[in-house]
């Protein structure tokens, strides 16, 4: 820019026609379109200027089609949400997927990230402020991505509050950290049951294009479920068949453990079959003989190790 | 499904062409048009029912799109894959479609983002000259300025192009191209 103001370069008259004329806008009007054509006829850099105007035009009409097809992720978008918009990330699903997947699922986020035990004043100040211990991942990820595009660190309370809530399954929060994939702020979770000795590792990233069906996997002694609401991504990982993570996903998917929606789970549509978990799941039924239960209308998938980490 | 969501809907596919020629890259673009719809709908109430549901939509992009590069630098510089592969495309032969899409995009990125709005709306939408001042919420004089002052800036980068003389041979494909597909 120069500084100048704009109308100061505004053309002359018969430039601003020339213009009009190569938009196809003097139609009707037949008269000027007429003394434009005929000026054209005498005037030849008039005339190589009108031709360049219609080239730039069409050059711009072939490298930027219409897309007739309307993809899914706007069907609803024009209308009443229950979930808060998020900030847009400039990556496609599928990156921010095998972010995940690599990052989460593969382990490699397990050490070094910030955070750690949570000191016994914070957890009771928790209780104190909210004694409904049901918060939204989906806040505490989205103070994360605020936070790390304004440069600032979140208030790690405020995110540990708006975790899901795991005791009605027997589990209480350890450990609540933030750390980042491909630019893109994960919040992780740590859940102990100080009964029997299980852990539970929870991360939550924007995902903010597919939604995604639960998937299960798992490598080695390693149980994994993954799903996608279109706008955030959730892994839970732990020990194979201890606990049941369906079943954890499910109570982080119940309409009560989401204070935010009023009550609505925020869920894939696959999982909206499901039915939220009304009752406190006894640690003992948790457990599966035979690894992983996925959730009703899923279909078996590959292992996510397998089929993300490519 | 009510009378604005059904016109809303017909106009999703101008806005994706417009969000995506805006950021050059079709997942921003996407995203572009799913915060705009979102928050048209918060401001669907700001409809006025003489006016046109594309120039209300358009408008609420541009400043969505403005408010977001306030927060992030341009992405225009390379051609993105995805545009390659728009349907006008796959009818021309790859290497020109490759060409004619460099010289639009690499000119589309030299441009500032009003000047690129004033032409893309102009010139892909079809938009009047009065809408996009609306849309753009400046007045008709300085849209005839943004207009003018790009599309002679992207004359200037085509003419630049042919005189290069390392793209000599490309150079009369690329003006023999840009007729073509007039």
């Amino acid at each position: 820019m120069t500084g100048r103001d704009e109308n100061e370069h505004a053309p002359d008259g018969f430039e601003e026609i020339l213009h009009a004329y190569a938009d196809g806008l003097l139609e009707r009007d037949p008269e000027r379109k007429l003394a434009v054509e005929q000026r054209l006829e005498r005037d030849p850099p008039a005339r190589r200027k009108v031709e360049d105007i219609k080239t730039i035009n069409e050059a711009l009409k072939a490298a930027f089609a219409v897309e007739e097809s309307n993809s899914a992720r706007f069907a609803s978008a024009f209308g009443p949400r229950a979930w808060p918009s998020l900030p847009r990330v400039g990556h496609t699903a599928a990156a921010v997927a095998a972010a995940l997947a690599i990052g989460f699922f593969a382990g490699q986020l397990s050490g070094g990230v910030p955070g750690g035990k949570m000191p016994e004043e914070t957890v009771a100040a928790l209780m104190k402020d909210h004694p409904d211990p049901g918060r939204m991942a989906a806040d505490a990820a989205m103070a994360g991505v605020e936070a790390v595009r304004a440069r600032t660190e979140p208030d790690r309370l405020a995110v540990a509050r708006n975790l899901p809530d795991f005791s009605g399954a027997g589990f209480a929060l350890s450990r609540v950290s933030r750390t980042a994939a491909e630019g893109k702020t994960m919040v992780r979770a740590r859940y102990e049951n100080p009964a029997s000795g299980e852990t539970v590792e929870l991360a939550v990233m924007p995902m903010p294009q597919n939604s995604i069906p639960p998937e299960t996997g798992g490598a080695g002694d390693e149980s994994r479920i993954f799903w996608s609401d279109g706008h955030l991504a959730y892994g839970l990982k732990a020990q194979k068949g201890r606990p049941d993570l369906g079943a954890l996903a499910r109570l982080a998917s119940s309409g009560g453990n989401w204070a935010l929606t009023a009550g609505k789970p925020v869920l894939a549509p696959e999982m909206r079959e499901v039915a939220p978990i009304a009752e406190p799941l006894p640690a003992a039924d948790m457990a599966a003989p035979s690894g992983p239960v996925m959730p009703s209308g899923t279909a078996p998938i590959s292992p996510a190790g397998d089929k993300r980490g490519s | 499904m009510d009378e604005l969501e059904s016109y809303v809907a017909r106009e999703i596919p101008h806005m994706r062409r417009f969000a995506r020629s805006l950021c050059g890259s079709a997942d921003e673009g996407d995203d572009l048009v799913q915060d705009a719809l979102e928050r048209a709908w918060r401001k669907r109430d700001s409809w006025r029912r003489e006016g046109s549901v594309r120039g209300w939509l358009f408008r609420i992009l541009y400043r969505v799109f403005l408010n977001s590069r306030r927060k992030a630098k341009p992405v225009l510089a390379d051609t993105d894959p995805e545009i390659m592969a728009d349907p006008v495309h796959e009818r021309l032969p790859p290497q020109e479609a490759r060409l004619a899409a460099d010289d639009v995009l690499r000119g589309l990125a030299s441009l500032p983002d009003d000047q690129r709005a004033a032409v893309l709306l102009v010139a892909l939408e079809g938009v009047s000259y009065d809408e996009a001042a609306v849309v753009l919420d400046v007045p008709i004089g300085t849209l005839r300025s943004r207009l003018f002052r790009g599309r002679e800036a992207l004359r200037q980068m085509v003419s630049d192009a042919e005189r290069m003389p390392a793209r000599e041979t490309a150079d009369r494909r690329t003006t023999t191209r840009l007729r073509r597909v007039k």
